[in-house]
């Protein structure tokens, strides 16, 4: 009985993890062998309300969120002029930039807000995996390097937009 | 920003508690297994250089479309067949040459006692010493003979059995290592995981260019003065290319070690000083391959060891663990400098990062 209990319980977060996966842009166009290979690499953490996931400083990768709420701050807990920049929920992921950096460095904080559930990739992961099946690490990469180009454009476009304003 | 209540806060501190405690028991747990367990040690040991050697192996046929777990299987099934063809064709040629060295041994411990002797009166007409090194050189002799004679059979099958517990030991590391530290890694603390992971893929990279670096330096060596001694037809050829091979593991005077004892026949035998050249020429040449061209290509990761420290630890290792203690404790330490090494680096950049 526990067993049954168990596996089907077990069962239904494996079902969960694939779902979340498939829905994130980074892996939207991996098949169902290479998802569940991806999610055999990837950790599964969770949080308690307040419990910082990464702070400001050198980091290793990304975070998707599995459940749970997560805060993205500016700055890291020692200052107390940190502020709330958004508010992540399911489904939703952060800190993806140091994927692609050899010595990738996280320029915010990340706390928890309630009982969270994250499922983190980070770069020798993605090392690893483009060791073993490159054909899927380069789909990764490709995709990776789509969403940073798309920010770059928009942080350039706004950055134009903001040095006209100055002029003016 | 939320500021954590001290219920969230006590609640915090006993998970990472627990964690911690679970991780450190578990680590002092197989230590001490393995520690208590004399020969599990090497066959542990063993075990982990061959899963470092077998890794490289096995990405190459996943990419090939293999699942891990079958690339795994033909690697070993075709590592053992490989071994046992070399066995079937290796086991009469070993076995002869230690038959062979045990007969011949009675008359190589008294040319041995004589060239002492020699030595002894020499040094008595030249400088006047009187090192009563005959008496002790033959007690010392009778005790190793011993050995040589009847406990060499029963030595070479407690060998037999590490080896053979090793590569067994070495596939079941393999097959499971990823779901292990995974299991592991989940202990890590939130806090630090990011740079435990990083740490640890950190150290798994630099430990394995390192053993098999090692590793094969040492196999070639070995190869090349088998080689050398077939072409001069010196007796024990196979036995003296492994002792060679062996004893290359250690830095600075390991090549001297494995030198000693072709040496040793030669000089018992009276080879002519063209044949002692042409003995002396094959480890030089062994050795000037390993500098000139091995060193440079393979082993620029290797992190060397101080002469000093190499001849503490030699000492040390013969205390703890005998002729074995000696062998292994250059590759132990010397793996060991290279984990200190990435850990200090890491953590002095890692402080960088966060200031």
């Amino acid at each position: 009985m526990i067993d049954f209990l168990w596996k089907n319980f077990f069962k239904k977060e494996e079902k969960n993890i694939e779902t979340v996966l498939k829905a994130n842009p980074l892996f939207e166009n991996l098949s169902d062998k290479e998802l569940k290979l991806l999610n055999n690499l990837m950790h599964q953490r969770s949080f308690v309300p307040g419990e910082f996931v990464f702070q400001e400083g050198k980091g290793l990768g990304m975070y998707i969120i599995l459940s749970g709420k997560i805060n993205i701050l500016h700055g890291n807990s020692n200052k107390t002029e940190s502020s709330v920049i958004s508010q992540l929920n399911e489904g939703d992921f952060f800190g993806e930039l140091c994927l692609a950096q050899e010595k990738g460095y996280h320029h915010v904080s990340a706390q928890a807000t309630e009982e969270s559930k994250l499922l983190g990739f980070f770069r020798p992961d993605l090392l690893t995996l483009i060791e073993k099946n490159p054909n899927t690490g380069i789909r990764i990469l490709m995709k990776l390097s789509e969403i940073l180009g798309e920010r770059l454009q928009k942080a350039g476009e706004k950055l134009s937009q903001f040095t006209q304003t100055m002029e003016k | 920003m939320l500021s954590l209540t001290t219920e969230q806060k006590t609640r915090l501190k006993r998970i990472n508690i627990i964690r911690l405690l679970v991780f450190l028991g578990i680590l002092s747990i197989l230590g001490g297994v393995l520690f208590l367990v004399h020969n599990l040690f090497i066959s542990f040991l063993l075990a982990f250089v061959i899963s470092y050697l077998a890794r490289p192996l096995i990405a190459p046929l996943e990419r090939a479309g293999f699942s891990y777990n079958t690339a795994l299987i033909l690697i070993f099934l075709t590592g053992m067949s490989l071994i046992g063809f070399l066995g079937i064709w290796g086991f009469p040629l070993i076995s002869q040459q230690i038959n062979h060295l045990q007969t011949e041994w009675p008359r190589y411990s008294e040319g041995l006692l004589n060239l002492i002797q020699t030595i002894e009166l020499k040094a008595k007409s030249w400088l006047g010493l009187d090192m009563q090194l005959q008496a002790k050189g033959k007690e010392q002799l009778l005790s190793f003979s011993q050995v040589i004679l009847k406990d060499l059979p029963s030595l070479l099958l407690q060998a037999v059995s590490v080896l053979l517990l090793a590569p067994f030991l070495a596939f079941f590391m393999l097959k499971d290592s990823h779901k292990m530290s995974k299991r592991f890694m989940y202990l890590v603390p939130n806090s630090v995981f990011e740079m435990v992971l990083d740490l640890q893929y950190k150290i798994n990279q630099q430990l394995g260019q390192f053993i098999r670096a090692r590793f094969l330096e040492a196999f070639i060596v070995g190869l090349v003065t088998f080689v050398g001694l077939s072409l001069i037809s010196f007796p024990f050829a196979s036995l003296l290319g492994g002792f060679a091979a062996l004893t290359n593991l250690i830095p600075y005077i390991g090549p001297i070690i494995g030198a000693v004892p072709a040496i040793i026949i030669a000089l018992v035998n009276n080879y002519e000083a063209w044949d002692l050249s042409l003995l002396v020429g094959v480890y030089l040449i062994a050795q000037f391959i390993d500098a000139g061209i091995l060193v440079p290509i393979l082993v620029a990761r290797i992190v060397n060891l101080h002469p000093v420290t190499v001849v503490l630890l030699i000492i040390l290792g013969g205390q703890f663990m005998g002729v074995l203690g000696m062998i292994i404790s250059i590759p132990v330490a010397n793996a060991l400098k290279v984990t200190s090494l990435a850990v200090y680096e890491h953590i002095t950049q890692f402080k960088n990062g966060t200031i």
